[in-house]
């Protein structure tokens, strides 16, 4: 009897997954379909530009596909020359310049902050955080003009500083915010343990604290990359010298440089322009992903 | 090497919830004490105060001779080993381990030296190169112990560090650790290890004496076997011994070293040591189910009873069973070889059970303390 249960369930078995697998592969060929042509629309305008960076000035505005009839470097050289004094180059390095020091100061400062809220009873805490996560809602508009009055009194007018500056004292909240999120996700008991290891306050948070915030801290530099990189109206209000202009403004300045805007060099350097961000974002996916995902530890 | 002395000691935890009331006990330079408890009795609080990671409310803590209240932890001498292990996921098993020393500002060979030597005793040396999400359970623990012993902590502290792993290596590690604090001593590194479970067997077998608490208070601090043979009262006589105590209400009246006791409907006579006198008091009677007779024998001083088995357990060289006399059960534990005419009765078969007075503990009904520890 067992012997013709055995022989009877595989058969069963055998058609029902051949009628699964065919059902599971229908479904999956959907699904995929109706990804790809969202995901295609989504990132359509990118492709356009990628190929109209190629074309001839002419062509962009005669031709309505994105395949460019012949691959020109032209736009890349011209472009990044620009119609100023200086080349891209330096566009570039006032970036970075600009960039680096924030992310440098931000990261230190939130964390700190973020530390503070976190795992310290203080008076007013409560308060306090309250405080911090209602600046969030307020505009950056709303600052753009005391701000610029208070740097003016400090003369920091067309330099970096009144972009770096604020950032090392933990203002952009969003950051502070998340570390303390995801500093509440992790269990004390490695503190405590590292506490009865003989660690003070900084010791644990540099060899305790920071390693395990460690996904959380790479979400923050990749958004702080992404944002100061792209960020226009800052340097367009504080910057008045074009020496010191970052990639953002010198794109624009590019644009109305001439009377007749060359649009496939415009576009070639919007191309360049969006590379570091992406690669920055690529580079950490992993941890990026991880950390804005989950606020806890693997068990 | 050192004693840790609570004087008075309380907790009251910052919502106003008191966990600990007012503790007194020492412990002795090298001693190994269990404090044990059920689940929310305070044996987490009370050691983390003696760590150092919980405030003390009011009271005076010693370790060695000095008042350590407001000492920060590493100024303590205590290393603590957690029931989550609490490794530090960054860093490798060799590093965990060396880390407090590193902190101490030890030099390098030293450090290097304490961490083999603590590997070898812990044999977790194939491991030093791990990290510690690559370890399982077993291994977390042993490496966990490590990180404490390379400390040469005066005390040792352990918060239940084996309540997660599974009942076979509970059982070896609890050997080990009994060992090693042996070890320790031959090797002229004694410790005072202060032990945290809420697993009775593992205080008994582990504990030279045993801190019985509840709900934040002592209800005895005794030898094991002290624990076993004269509880304090019916909290412990219930929470020390498996099955429990068997607890039924009598009335007891005592005279001139003789006594006389009337339960579950019959009464008995014996002789009576101790100095209280009673008459017709209500009293529970503790009765351990080794005790409790099943096999009819003509010993003096045991009260045979109509009684109904509810059902047996077997378990390899011991046989539980459950009775009802009247309506009240009692539970009698037996050697398998002398399970004798157990084997062949069923569910509602009667049977006489045999209740040894001499063996039982008397304890007062409404206070519930042992009336022959109350001189
Ligand atoms: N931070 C706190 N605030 C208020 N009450 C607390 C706090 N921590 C613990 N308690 C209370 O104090 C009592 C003792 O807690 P504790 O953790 O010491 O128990 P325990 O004996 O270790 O129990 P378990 O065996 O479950 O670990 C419990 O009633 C608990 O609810
Ligand atoms: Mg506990």
């Amino acid at each position: 009897m067992s012997a013709v249960a055995s022989q009877g369930s595989p058969h069963f078995d055998s058609s029902v997954d051949q009628y699964q697998i065919r059902r599971d592969r229908i479904n999956a060929v959907i699904r995929y379909a109706l990804l790809i042509a969202v995901g295609l629309v989504m990132l359509y305008p990118l492709i356009w530009l990628i190929g109209a960076s190629f074309k001839t000035n002419a062509e962009i505005f005669t031709q309505v596909g994105f395949w460019p009839s012949k691959f020109e470097l032209e736009p890349y050289v011209k472009g990044w020359k620009t119609s100023t004094e200086y080349t891209f180059t330096r566009y570039f390095a006032n970036s970075f310049l600009i960039v680096i020091p924030r992310i440098i100061v931000t990261v230190i400062s939130c964390v700190l902050v973020a530390y503070a809220f976190a795992r310290f009873d203080f008076f007013g805490k409560k308060i306090l955080f309250a405080i911090m996560v209602a600046t969030m809602m307020l505009p950056q508009i709303v600052l753009r003009i005391p701000q610029y009055i208070m740097f003016q009194q400090f003369d920091m007018i067309d330099s970096y500083a009144p972009l770096v500056l604020p950032s090392a004292f933990a203002t952009d909240t969003f950051f502070v915010f998340m570390l303390v999120q995801f500093l509440r996700g992790i269990p004390r008991d490695m503190e405590e343990a590292a506490q009865m290891d003989g660690c003070n306050s900084l010791q644990m948070l540099w060899y305790i604290i920071v390693p395990l915030l460690k996904p959380a801290i790479i979400s923050v530099i990749v958004f702080q990359f992404i944002w100061t990189m792209n960020d226009f109206i800052g340097p367009l209000i504080y910057l008045s010298s074009v020496e010191k202009y970052p990639v953002s403004l010198a794109l624009k300045l590019s644009i109305g440089a001439t009377e007749e805007v060359e649009w496939n060099s415009v576009i070639a350097i919007s191309v360049l322009a969006l590379v570091p961000s992406v690669a920055v974002f690529f580079a950490a996916q992993r941890h990026f992903v991880d950390g804005v995902a989950s606020t806890g530890l693997k068990g | 090497m050192a004693s840790v002395t609570l004087n008075k000691i309380a907790k009251v935890y910052p919502n106003g919830f008191k966990a600990v009331h007012e503790i007194d006990f020492k412990i002795n330079d090298g001693e190994f004490v269990v404090l044990v408890g059920p689940s929310g009795c305070a044996k987490s609080t009370l050691l983390r105060m003696v760590a150092g990671l919980e405030s003390i409310t009011a009271g005076e803590l010693v370790i060695g001779d000095k008042v350590v209240n407001r000492l920060p932890p590493k100024e303590r001498g205590a290393a603590m080993v957690f029931q989550n292990y609490a490794l530090y996921p960054h860093m490798k098993v060799r590093d965990n381990l060396a880390f407090g020393l590193k902190l101490q500002g030890l030099p390098k060979p030293e450090v290097e030296a304490r961490v083999n030597d603590a590997a070898r005793l812990l044999e977790i040396e194939p491991l030093l190169d791990r990290y510690p999400r690559q370890l399982s359970g077993g291994q977390s623990q042993r490496v966990a112990v490590g990180r404490a012993i390379v400390k040469k902590p005066q005390v040792f502290l352990f918060d239940e560090p084996l309540s997660n792993l599974d009942a076979k290596l509970r059982a070896s590690m609890r050997v080990r650790i009994t060992e090693l604090h042996q070890q320790l001593k031959t090797a002229g590194q004694p410790c005072t290890v202060i032990y945290v479970t809420h697993d009775q067997v593992e205080a008994m077998t582990m504990g030279e004496r045993i801190c019985v608490l509840k709900e934040g208070r002592i209800q005895q601090f005794d030898t094991p076997s002290m624990l076993y043979n004269e509880p304090a009262n019916t909290f412990v006589a219930g929470f020390i011994g498996s099955p429990e105590m068997n607890m039924l209400d009598a009335r007891l009246t005592v005279s001139d070293g003789q006594a006389s006791a009337k339960l579950l409907g019959a009464s008995t006579s014996f002789s009576w040591q101790g100095l209280s006198t009673l008459t017709d008091a209500a009293v529970t009677l503790g009765l351990r189910p080794e005790n409790v007779l099943v096999n009819a024998s003509d010993a003096t001083g045991v009260m045979w009873l109509d009684s109904e088995l509810s059902h047996i357990e077997y378990m390899g060289s011991e046989v539980f069973a459950y009775f009802k006399v009247g309506g009240t059960a009692i539970t009698s534990r037996v050697p398998a070889s002398q399970s004798g005419a157990l084997a062949s009765l069923k569910r509602g078969d009667r049977l006489r059970v045999g209740l040894e007075i001499s063996h039982a503990h008397w304890f007062d009904a409404a206070g519930g303390f042992n009336l022959k520890r109350q001189h």
